[in-house]
C-alpha cells in the first residue's frame, strides 16, 4: 500500500519558495526581475493614472453613437438591434453547447457587460441591452442544463451552425433591405464588423480555392493562379482600395450594374480578394504538410480526386495552419480601418473625428485608447476561438 | 436535416441574399463628363465631397451627422435644387483625394475648404466659384512672450503641420523677412497642441480660422484663451469655395449662383426669420428679384439658371443668409465676423456679390 504524505505548508512560505525558484534563482535573475517590475509598474501607474484620473470620458461617452455607428442614419438605429440580439442568442447558445465558462471567463464576462452598461445604456438601449444580455444567459443556461440526451445535443449544434451561418446575411438584410440605411451611411465599428466578417467569410473559401489551384497539375489553372496570387500580393492594401475607387468604376463592364456597384460592397470585395491572396499561400503551406500517404490510402481505398482533396488533404491543411490563418484575420479585422481613405467613416474614423468637435478638442488620447481598447477586444476574442478551435481538432496533440 | 446540409443550405441562402442586396444597393455612377446638374436631378441627391476634421467648418457632430460652414452651402446647394436641404450624400474625403474624386465624378461638388490657386484650376480640371471664406495664415504666440509680431520672432521655434502648404509659407515668409527660426513639425494638430502647451515652441502656425477655433478651446489648466494671441499679420492668401469640375457651366452656375444668393440675401438684410414677410411685401426690386417674387405687380425675373425661379426662398428658409451661416458655425469657434476679410463689402470686408438680375 502506497501512503500519500502531504506536506501542509503555508501559502507565504510557497509564494517565498516560488519567488526564490523562479524570479531571484541568481543575482542576474535578480536584477532582471527588479528592472522588470519597475518597469511594468511604471507603465501600469501611467496608464492607471491616465484612465481613472487624468482622462476625460465624456469625449467617448458623448460620442458613442459616432463611434459605435457612424454616420448610420438615426431613423434606421433600431435596426442594429434584431442582430444583436441574434449574435447574443447564438454566442450565448454556443458557450453552452461547445464550452465550458470557467470562474476567470465569467468574471471577463461580468466585466464586460457592466462596462458596455456603463457606456451605452441610456434610455432605451438599456432595455434593448438588457434584451441581449437575457437571451445570452438563458441560451446559455438551456444550451448547458436543458437539453437532455446526445440527440438534442446534436440538434441544438446543428442548429447553432445555421444561426452562425445566417448571422451576416439577416444582419445585412435587417440593416439594408426594405428601405434601410444606404450602404454608403454604415458606420463606426459597425462598419468594420461588417466588412470584416463578409471578408472573412469570402476569402477563406477563395483562399483555399486559389492554394489548390496553385498546387494543380494543370498548368493553365497554375499560371492563372500563381499570377493572381502574386499580383494582389505585389502592391498594398490601400492601393487596391483606391483602385476600387478610382478605376473600377471605368473599367467595369456596365453589366449586372457591375460599373455602379456601391462603395462598401467594393471595399469588401478588395478585402476578401486581397486576403484570399495570403490565406491562399497559408493553406498552400497547409498543403504540403499533408503526407503523401494520405493521398496515397485515400485512393487505395478507392476515394475519387475531388473527395480526396475535399474529405482528406483540405482539412489536414486547414488543421495544420491554424495559428497563421487566424493571424491573417486579426490582421484583417485591423485592416478595416483603411477603408476611411473611401469616404466611409469606421469606427476609428469615427473616434478621430469626435476630436474636432469644439467641446472636445484635445481629446485624442481618450478616443483613441478606447477605439484600441474596442480592436483589442475583438482581436483578442479571435484569438481565444482560434485557441479553443485548435484544442477542440488536437492540433499539435496528434 | 444532416449537419452538411443545414451547411449546404446555409451557404446558398447567402449567395441569394447577396444578389438580391447587390441588386437593390447599387449606385449611380455619373460620367465625369456631361452635364452633372441633370445628373444630378435625375438622381435626386447632390454629392457633397466634404471635410469632417475641421472644426466650424465640416466636422461630424456625435448623432453622426455633418455639421459646419462648409455643409452649410452643401445644404444651400439642394435647398435650391431640390427644395430640400437634407438632400446631400455627403461624401468625406482627404486632402490627397479631393480632386480626384471630383474629376472621375464621385461627387458633384467640392465644398472642403479648398484654396482657389491657378494650378489647381488648370491644371486640375476644376473650376472654383465664388469665394465664400478669406482665410490665410497667421501666428499664435503666448500672451506674455513679448512677441508682437513676425520679426519678434528672430530665432524663435515654430511649431507647424508637416507636409503642407501651411509649412511652405512659413518658410517663404520667414526667409523673405530675414527672420532666422526653427520649424517643429507634426502629425497632427492634437500633438502639436500639446507640444505648445509645454512650450516646446514659441509660435503656433496655421490658417487663421483654426487658430482661433484652437485659441477659444485652449484648457483653462494652460490659462485659457486669454493666455495666447494671434498676430495681426496674415502671410498667405487661403481664399475657400465650393469646386465643380471643368465645363460643366449649367452645374457650375447654379452652385455658384446659389453661393452668390446668399451672400446677396445679407447685403439686402433678407433672413430665414423676414422671409415671409419679404416675400409678401418685397422692399426693393432687387429683393423681389432675389426671391423670385413680383415687385409691386411686375414680372417675375428668372435667371435661367434650370432651377425654380424661387430657389432662394428654399435656401433662405432652410439654410439662411450668409450672415446667418455664419453666425452659426464660425462665431462659435472663436472668430467674429466684424472687421475680418469675411465682413460685408459695405463694411469693410470682402465678401462681395455680383448683382443678380
Amino acid at each position: 500500500m502506497v501512503t500519500r504524505v502531504v506536506v501542509q505548508r503555508s501559502p507565504a512560505l510557497r509564494a517565498r519558495r516560488w519567488a526564490r525558484s523562479n524570479l531571484f534563482s541568481n543575482a542576474w535573475n535578480a536584477l532582471l526581475t527588479l528592472v522588470t517590475l519597475a518597469l511594468i509598474g511604471f507603465v501600469a501607474f501611467v496608464l492607471v493614472r491616465f484612465i481613472f484620473i487624468e482622462a476625460d470620458w465624456s469625449v467617448v461617452r458623448e460620442n458613442r453613437r459616432l463611434i459605435f455607428l457612424g454616420r448610420f442614419p438615426q431613423e434606421h438605429e433600431a435596426r442594429i438591434w434584431p442582430p444583436i440580439w441574434l449574435f447574443a442568442l447564438l454566442a450565448g447558445g454556443s458557450m453552452g453547447l461547445w464550452g465550458r465558462v470557467n470562474a476567470r471567463g465569467a468574471a471577463a464576462i461580468v466585466v464586460s457587460v457592466v462596462l458596455v452598461f456603463a457606456l451605452l445604456a441610456h434610455g432605451a438601449n438599456g432595455a434593448r441591452l438588457g434584451v441581449a444580455v437575457v437571451l445570452a444567459g438563458g441560451a446559455y443556461l438551456l444550451a448547458e442544463r436543458g437539453l437532455r440526451g446526445e440527440a438534442a445535443q446534436v440538434r441544438a449544434r446543428r442548429a447553432a451552425i445555421a444561426g452562425w451561418a445566417l448571422l451576416l446575411p439577416f444582419a445585412v438584410v435587417v440593416l439594408v433591405a426594405f428601405g434601410g440605411a444606404q450602404t454608403s451611411r454604415l458606420g463606426g465599428f459597425l462598419l468594420n464588423i461588417l466588412l470584416a466578417t463578409v471578408a472573412i467569410e469570402a476569402a477563406l473559401p477563395l483562399g483555399v480555392l486559389l492554394a489548390l489551384g496553385r498546387a494543380s497539375s494543370l498548368p493553365v489553372v497554375r499560371v492563372v493562379t500563381t499570377a493572381y496570387i502574386e499580383t494582389v500580393r505585389g502592391a498594398p492594401l490601400i492601393a487596391w482600395l483606391f483602385v476600387a475607387w478610382f478605376v473600377l468604376p471605368d473599367v467595369l463592364p456596365p453589366v449586372f450594374n457591375l460599373d455602379r456597384i456601391d462603395l462598401v460592397l467594393r471595399a469588401m470585395v478588395m478585402l476578401s480578394l486581397f486576403t484570399g491572396a495570403y490565406i491562399a499561400e497559408i493553406v498552400r503551406g497547409g498543403l504540403q504538410s499533408v503526407a503523401p500517404g494520405q493521398v496515397e490510402a485515400a485512393k487505395a481505398v478507392g476515394l475519387g480526386g475531388f473527395d480526396i482533396t475535399a474529405r482528406i488533404v483540405v482539412p489536414q491543411a486547414l488543421r495544420a495552419v491554424i495559428p497563421a490563418l487566424v493571424s491573417q484575420l486579426i490582421s484583417l479585422w485591423k485592416d478595416t480601418t483603411l477603408v476611411s481613405i473611401l469616404g466611409l467613416t469606421d469606427g476609428l474614423g469615427g473616434s478621430e473625428a469626435a476630436v474636432s468637435q469644439r467641446e472636445f478638442f484635445g481629446r485624442q488620447r481618450e478616443v483613441l485608447l478606447f477605439a484600441a481598447g474596442v480592436f483589442w477586444v475583438v482581436a483578442y476574442a479571435m484569438s481565444r476561438l482560434s485557441l479553443r478551435l485548435e484544442r477542440s481538432l488536437g492540433v499539435g496533440e496528434r | 436535416m444532416t449537419q452538411q446540409r443545414a451547411f449546404r443550405v446555409a451557404v446558398l441562402t447567402i449567395a441569394a441574399i447577396g444578389l438580391v442586396v447587390m441588386a437593390c444597393t447599387s449606385d449611380e455612377k455619373e460620367s465625369a463628363a456631361g452635364n452633372t446638374l441633370q445628373a444630378v436631378l435625375d438622381r435626386g441627391k447632390v454629392r457633397c465631397g466634404v471635410n469632417d476634421a475641421v472644426p466650424g467648418f465640416g466636422f461630424l457632430k456625435p448623432d453622426g451627422t455633418f455639421a459646419g460652414f462648409d455643409i452649410d452651402f452643401c445644404k444651400a446647394v439642394a435647398a435650391a435644387v431640390f427644395g430640400d436641404a437634407n438632400k446631400v450624400e455627403y461624401v468625406k474625403l482627404t486632402a490627397a483625394a479631393r480632386f480626384e474624386a471630383l474629376a472621375s465624378g464621385q461627387i458633384d461638388v467640392l465644398i472642403r475648404n479648398t484654396t482657389w490657386t491657378a494650378s489647381r484650376d488648370a491644371d486640375l480640371k476644376a473650376d472654383f466659384a465664388i469665394v465664400t471664406f478669406y482665410d490665410g495664415q497667421g501666428m499664435m504666440v503666448r500672451a506674455d512672450s513679448g512677441i508682437n509680431k513676425l520679426e519678434d520672432m528672430r530665432n524663435a521655434t515654430v511649431c507647424v503641420l508637416q507636409g503642407t502648404t501651411t509649412e511652405l509659407n512659413l518658410d517663404d515668409r520667414f526667409r523673405a523677412g530675414n527672420i532666422a527660426y526653427k520649424p517643429l513639425t507634426f502629425e497632427t494638430n492634437e500633438t502639436l497642441e500639446q507640444a505648445f502647451t509645454q512650450k516646446r515652441c514659441d509660435g503656433w502656425t496655421s490658417d487663421k480660422s483654426q487658430l482661433a477655433a484652437r485659441r477659444s478651446a485652449f484648457p483653462a489648466s494652460a490659462g485659457g484663451p486669454v493666455a495666447l494671441k494671434i498676430l495681426a499679420e496674415t502671410f498667405s492668401k487661403e481664399p475657400l469655395g465650393p469646386v465643380t469640375r471643368d465645363n460643366d457651366s449649367d452645374w457650375h452656375n447654379v452652385v455658384n449662383w446659389v453661393a452668390i444668393g446668399v451672400i446677396t440675401a445679407d447685403e439686402l438684410g433678407v433672413t430665414s426669420k423676414n422671409l415671409e414677410q419679404m416675400k409678401s411685401n418685397p422692399p426693393s426690386p432687387d429683393v423681389a428679384r432675389l426671391l423670385g417674387v413680383p415687385f409691386k405687380g411686375g414680372q417675375v425675373s428668372n435667371f435661367g439658371l434650370g432651377i425654380g425661379a424661387d430657389f432662394m426662398q428654399k435656401v433662405l428658409a432652410q439654410v439662411g443668409n450668409y450672415d446667418e451661416v455664419y453666425q452659426r458655425n464660425v462665431t462659435p469657434i472663436g472668430l467674429a465676423r466684424e472687421g475680418t476679410l469675411n465682413a460685408s463689402w459695405r463694411k469693410g470686408g470682402l465678401i462681395y456679390a455680383p448683382p443678380m438680375r
